[in-house]
């Protein structure tokens, strides 16, 4: 016997790993994919003052040289370009050969990825609220507090959804980002405390095999993201012709104007219900592609939206923004992100784009509001499993 | 469903699929895990191998695209991590010393070999706690994640030559320790043979 021969029988055979440790190792993996951007990008999904700045730059170089089909900036021209974006988006969405999703069965989960980045406020000379014990130096919104500060927190979402809308949902934290080194500095003098909902002295909250915090619960109805909008809502009652589905979504407690759908006018100001609805369409899982189609093509004609080519989402990757704002001198900015190449809708975002609201928040303008990255989602058979898509 | 991706593919795709990875996690995981057993015990085992995988999905970008298996690759993760458990690998290596013969042997071998192994055990165990880990690491990669030279040379990230000559040094070190016979000349020649070809 050589020295190979005894080390190969120094320990006990081989034996398989744990089932449990497997899927468990599985797990953080598959968490770490979801928080993975794919790729370092040059324009930071935080602050989209960059590519409105680059947009117009290029814009106006386009525009000295007589391109007539790009826009020239915000305005009418931008309105132009979205209109004609969103209708190349609905022949690509027409062409799809996706299924619309149908609920769980029983026993089946709909599974959700998603990464999430929120603005919060935090004070680093002292808890904002919370008990004397376990202060809060975080909190959801501090505006305008003096000496507040903001951070953007990011956070990985998994939700496993019965066909009753009962979830299960793993949280798992990200690296926060601040907005500059003098603020971060100030946050780790404070001992770096953690973001209100990751807590340990107010939440459950437990760390993965990276150790990064994370939690898990379950609730008896699925919230955040688009799910409280009806995850596995019927749309199929829904027209599929653009006019008349934009109708149906103005109106959607009926009484739509007896016109036939194709000379239904032009709408000559946005309504916010309508364009919620809209986009809650292009995402919903149950929307088909005839639907979608007809969403985009809706969208397409509605006054006021505009677009931004090229926007990183909180995930890293990069699509076309249509974006509006929210309500007339709000200063917020609504943006959703989706891939040209497919139609499929990447993020949803809330965006900080006028001085008024940037001063409340006392941001830059441009900065994240609050912003939902759709990384995968499908119909699986356990809470062990996720969706490869 | 189609064929699953090899790892190089997989690796590649996964730059920009995320998801595309878990084909190497699942290819791989229990050789990892195993091996990570065998030089930390089990209790360290289950945290280990997970973290060699995430560790292995950060640094896929670096991956050598031109090997086919991300075994070695993946192996030199975890063989990193390890060092970081120094203490525990000696624990589990003492404790191997202690353990009983019964397990783990050839039944092939004859009765004398098993006593021999039987007696040798706390030496061999004692030689290898006290190796560098610049020999322990190719000589474990070797006998107890069954790599070739030229994996071995993959994971730790040296050249061929000095896997061989690290690994022929440990041996060495372990023979002089335990008072074994040195290879015949045939073995020699064998083992050259496999130098080569490895």
């Amino acid at each position: 016997m050589d020295e190979i021969a005894l080390l190969r029988a120094l320990p006990p055979e081989a034996e398989e790993p744990d089932a449990a440790a497997r899927a468990d190792a599985l797990r953080a993996l598959e968490g770490r994919f979801e928080a993975t951007a794919p790729a370092p990008s040059a324009q930071s999904f935080r602050h989209r003052r960059g590519a409105l700045a680059a947009f117009l730059a290029g814009a106006a170089a386009l525009a000295a040289i007589g391109a007539a089909i790009l826009p020239a900036g915000p305005g009418p021209r931008a309105e132009l370009a979205a209109a004609e974006v969103l209708k190349r988006a609905a022949v690509v969405a027409e062409a799809s050969s996706a299924v619309p999703m149908r609920p769980p069965g029983p026993g089946q989960f709909f599974y959700l990825g998603a990464k999430l980045v929120e603005l919060q406020g935090w004070l680093p000379d002292g808890p904002g609220t919370g008990p004397r014990d376990h202060p809060r130096y975080f909190t959801a919104h501090i505006p305008g507090q003096p000496g507040a500060r903001v951070a953007l927190v990011p956070a990985s979402k998994q939700f496993w959804i019965s066909r009753d809308g009962d979830a299960h949902t793993r949280e798992t934290l990200g690296r926060i980002e601040f907005l500059s080194a003098e603020d971060q500095e100030l946050w780790e003098d404070a001992g770096s405390p953690p973001p209100f909902s990751f807590d340990p002295s107010e939440h459950s909250v437990e760390r993965d095999a990276s150790g990064r915090p994370v939690k898990e619960f379950d609730s008896s109805q699925a919230a955040g993201v688009f799910l409280d909008k009806g995850v596995f809502a019927d749309l199929s009652d829904l027209p599929t012709e653009a006019r008349a589905l934009r109708l149906a979504v103005e109106y959607p407690e009926g009484g739509v104007p007896t016109v036939p759908s194709q000379a239904a006018p032009r709408p000559v100001s946005r309504n916010p219900n309508a364009l919620e609805r809209l986009t809650t369409i292009l995402i919903a899982p149950t929307a088909s592609p005839a639907l979608r189609a007809a969403a985009f093509n809706a969208l397409a004609e509605i006054p006021g939206i505009e677009l931004e080519p090229g926007v990183p989402d909180v995930a890293g990757r990069r699509g076309d923004a249509i974006a509006w704002e929210v309500e007339p001198g709000s200063g917020f900015r609504h943006e959703l992100i989706f891939d040209p190449r497919t139609s499929k809708v990447l993020a949803d975002a809330q965006v900080l784009a006028g001085a008024k609201a940037a001063d409340e928040e006392g941001v830059p303008v441009g900065t994240v509001f609050r912003e939902t990255a759709f990384l995968r989602s499908g119909i699986v058979d356990s809470l062990d499993e996720t969706a490869r898509r | 469903m189609g064929q699953p991706l090899p790892d190089s593919a997989a690796i590649a795709a996964s730059i920009d699929d995320p998801a595309e990875f878990a084909a190497v996690f699942h290819r791989h995981f229990d050789v990892v895990h195993g091996y990570i057993r065998k030089r930390v015990g089990s209790s360290l085992a289950d945290e280990l191998a997970s973290q060699t995988f995430l560790v292995a999905f950060d640094r896929r970008g670096s991956f050598d695209q031109s090997w086919a298996s991300a075994r070695p690759w993946v192996l030199g993760i975890a063989t990193n991590l390890i060092h970081g458990k120094r203490r525990q690998e000696r624990r589990q290596l003492r404790a191997y010393g202690r353990a009983g013969a019964e397990i783990g042997f050839d039944p092939l071998e004859g009765t004398e070999a098993r006593a021999d192994a039987e007696r040798l055990r706390p030496q061999l165990a004692a030689v290898l706690a006290a190796l560098p880990k610049d020999e322990l690491d190719p000589l474990l990669l070797y006998a107890w994640a069954e790599l070739g030279y030229a994996e071995i040379a993959e994971a730790l990230a040296v050249p061929v030559g000095t896997v061989k000559s690290r690994l022929s040094r440990a041996r060495r070190r372990i023979r002089e320790q335990l008072r074994l016979q040195g290879p015949t000349e045939e073995q020699r020649q064998i083992a050259t043979l496999e130098v080569d070809h490895g």
